[in-house]
Order: structure tokens, then C-alpha cells, then sequence
């Protein structure tokens, strides 16, 4: 029995290249991040071999669509068989989304400091906390069976906190991961491996 | 008419290539719909510098639906001629005819074996049938007459990133086409327009 899971994060977009916080707002891919995409699905096709055994879940946020449809393409999965999954989405900081750092500081400076004081369990107004996040994840890892290859198209921060309870990290750890957009990690039952693309 | 406008269709998405109507649900660009629209931007970028505009410096207008698909292409085309982003108009008139409940449907000869009484109405009248919460042609040529007669007003160079049936109809208005003639334009995805002095030039891109 053994389950692999290819962790993958969506490639640059507009807004991640202008400092905005996406959140579950969404802007669209840049070329480098269509190239990133593309050149990830070139890496998990020599890793994984054969697609039609794999199981394909991704965000529903157009990013993840985009970066997941041309890794499929890539690997020659169906993209009609990707599974969205709702669990999946971004972390979402409610209406500080599509802002930049600046641009929060100046509206909701109070606000902003209190989260960094605690970001493990602040709850911006109309948004999530980490803690929140990792509630709607857990599931999903428990519900992959004991036994398979999968991939799942993820975020910056859902992905952390994915990592994080597959390994059981503690919080803080969890949140001082990386995000990378040129590779993406295997995970299994010793760990994770980051596989540059 | 004393305004320039190249008119782009989004790039192939996962969709087109499986044969579903899309309307106004969504589906992402395939690979090869990617590498179409970074075919055309560059071609673009080659007449503009040809003709003499800059569009990073306010020396083109750009326009797009607000359909996930159109954006996707737009950003990519944007990057490639040098215009801001954050600069393009998103205009919802500029999107796709919609089927209303039957976007989405997997192909014309599925929908009009699912539903022959729809199918009928269609062929004695197409240019006014529409799908139940659905737009006929002439609904969109009555939202995309108004946005083609800001333009004209406005003067200048646009650029509008849009759809397959929108663009038809949108080519069809500004050539004074018949319904018939409208209906018969192709709808490509490796070349682009240039409305221009009452005339439409077609410039065809070889995709890698």
C-alpha cells in the first residue's frame, strides 16, 4: 500500500506579479506563468509516467483551472476528469482581497497589525484564518484513499497548510513554508521531496 | 467611422476543443489555445509598431469581455504589446451570446436532438431565437451596436479581446452584412481583424 501526492501551485499571474493578495478573488495567468505551468507538467509526466492511472484534483478558482488544464494537457490527462474541489480554494482575507500590502495597511492599519500578532487564528472581517483553512483541508487528506498517485493544483497558502498537516507540523512551521511557482512537491509516508521542474 | 479596431477571438479552450457550447460558462485555454494567442499577440505587436502605435502610452485602447477565457487571452496579448493590465476596459457587452440554461450543452447536433420543438424555432427564425434565458443575435448586435457607436465617437485605436458569435455579429454591424451574410463569417482563432475605414482586413498568425 502506498499513496503518493504531487503537490503543484498555480503558475505567476497578473496580480502576483503586482503584490496583490488574490485571495478567492482571481487574475490570470502572465506568460512566464503559462511557461511555469507548462514546464511543471513536463516534470510530473517523467515522474508519474502513465496518466491514465492518477487521480487529478485542483481549486475551482480560474488559476488553478488554467494551470491545472495545461499540466493535464502536458501529461495527457483529461481535462474534463479534473476534479474541482471547493476545499481547495485560497485562503481568503474577505475584503482585503485584490489589495496590496499598502493599500490594507492604509485602509485597515489595526486590523492588519492584530493579524500579525496572531495569524494562525485571525479571522479578517468576512474572510478566513489559517486555522479555518486547515479545518476544510484536514478532510480532504482524509478522505484520499490508502492507495494511488495524485495530484492536486493548489495555492500559495492553502498549499502550506496542506504540507503542513500531511507532515504534522505545528502552526508556525506550517506558515514559514515556501511557496514556489518552478517546481512542486511529492508528497508520501516519510514526507516531502521538492521536485524542481 | 474615424476609429481603428483589431478585434481578437480568445485562444482554443478545453471546450472548443471537446465540441461544447460554451456561451457565457467558462472553460480555461487548452495548451495549443496558449500558444494561438501569444501567435497573435506578437503578430499585433508587429502591425502596431508598423503602423506607428504605442500601446503602452496611451496610443491604443484596450477592451475585453469580462468571461474568464477572454481575460486569460487578454492578459497574455496585453503583455505582449506592452499595455497595462489594469488598463483594459472589461466591458460585459463584449461577451459571449449566452444559451442561458443550455450552456455548457456538449454540441449543436446534442441540443437539437434533446429538444427538436427548440430546434424547429431555430431554423425557421435564427437570427431571433434564443434559448430559454438564453440572447438571440439580435439581442447582442443591440448590446454591442451601442459599445461600436462609442468607438466611433471616441476616434482613435482599440483593441477588443472577445468571442466567437459576438465577434461575428459585431463584423457583421459594422459591414452593414445581411443575416445570412452575418451568420456565414468564420470564426477563426489563429488570425485577427482590423476594422478600418468601413473596410475589415484580416491578418492570419502561424502558431508554433
Amino acid at each position: 500500500v502506498s499513496r503518493v501526492l504531487y503537490l503543484l501551485r498555480h503558475g505567476q499571474t497578473v496580480w502576483n506579479r503586482a503584490g496583490r493578495h488574490q485571495g478567492q478573488k482571481d487574475s490570470p495567468l502572465t506568460i512566464q506563468g503559462i511557461a511555469q505551468a507548462e514546464a511543471m507538467g513536463r516534470r510530473l509526466a517523467a515522474e508519474v509516467g502513465p496518466a491514465a492511472s492518477i487521480a487529478f484534483f485542483a481549486s475551482p478558482l480560474g488559476r488553478c483551472r488554467q494551470s491545472a488544464a495545461i499540466v493535464a494537457d502536458v501529461i495527457g490527462f483529461d481535462p474534463e476528469a479534473i476534479d474541482h474541489d471547493d476545499r481547495l480554494k485560497e485562503i481568503t482575507f474577505g475584503r482585503w482581497d485584490g489589495q496590496t500590502h499598502d493599500e490594507i495597511k492604509a485602509v485597515d492599519r489595526a486590523a492588519w497589525t492584530a493579524r500579525r500578532a496572531d495569524r494562525w487564528a485571525y479571522v479578517p472581517a468576512g474572510g478566513e484564518s489559517y486555522a479555518m483553512v486547515a479545518d476544510r483541508v484536514a478532510p480532504f487528506i482524509a478522505a484520499l484513499p490508502a492507495d494511488g498517485v495524485f495530484v492536486v493544483m493548489g495555492h500559495g497558502s492553502m498549499n502550506r497548510i496542506f504540507r503542513g498537516l500531511w507532515r504534522r507540523l505545528e502552526p508556525a512551521d506550517m506558515l514559514a513554508l515556501d511557496e514556489p511557482q518552478d517546481g512542486f512537491y511529492r508528497l508520501d509516508g516519510n514526507g516531502e521531496t521538492f521536485i524542481p521542474a | 467611422m474615424t476609429a481603428t479596431v483589431y478585434l481578437i477571438r480568445h485562444g482554443e479552450t478545453t471546450w472548443n476543443r471537446a465540441g461544447r457550447l460554451q456561451g457565457q460558462a467558462d472553460a480555461p485555454l487548452t495548451l495549443h489555445g496558449t500558444r494561438q494567442i501569444r501567435a497573435i499577440g506578437a503578430a499585433l505587436r508587429e502591425v502596431l509598431t508598423h503602423e506607428g502605435v504605442d500601446a503602452g502610452n496611451g496610443g491604443l485602447v484596450m477592451h475585453a469581455s469580462t468571461l474568464g477565457r477572454a481575460r486569460q487571452s487578454a492578459a497574455i496579448v496585453a503583455e505582449l504589446i506592452g499595455h497595462d493590465y489594469d488598463a483594459i476596459r472589461f466591458d460585459p457587452r463584449l461577451v459571449e451570446i449566452t444559451l442561458g440554461i443550455h450552456d455548457g450543452f456538449p454540441g449543436w447536433s446534442a441540443i437539437d436532438k434533446a429538444f427538436p420543438g427548440l430546434a424547429e424555432k431555430r431554423r425557421a427564425d435564427p437570427w431571433n431565437f434564443a434559448h430559454p434565458s438564453g440572447e438571440s443575435s439580435q439581442m447582442v448586435q443591440d448590446r454591442v451596436r451601442p459599445w461600436l457607436d462609442e468607438l466611433a465617437v471616441e476616434g482613435g485605436v482599440h483593441l477588443a479581446v472577445s468571442h466567437g458569435v459576438t465577434l461575428k455579429i459585431l463584423r457583421g454591424l459594422y459591414l452593414g452584412l445581411t443575416r445570412e451574410e452575418t451568420f456565414a463569417l468564420d470564426r477563426p482563432q489563429e488570425a485577427f481583424h482590423r476594422m478600418s475605414g468601413g473596410r475589415i482586413d484580416l491578418f492570419e498568425v502561424e502558431v508554433p
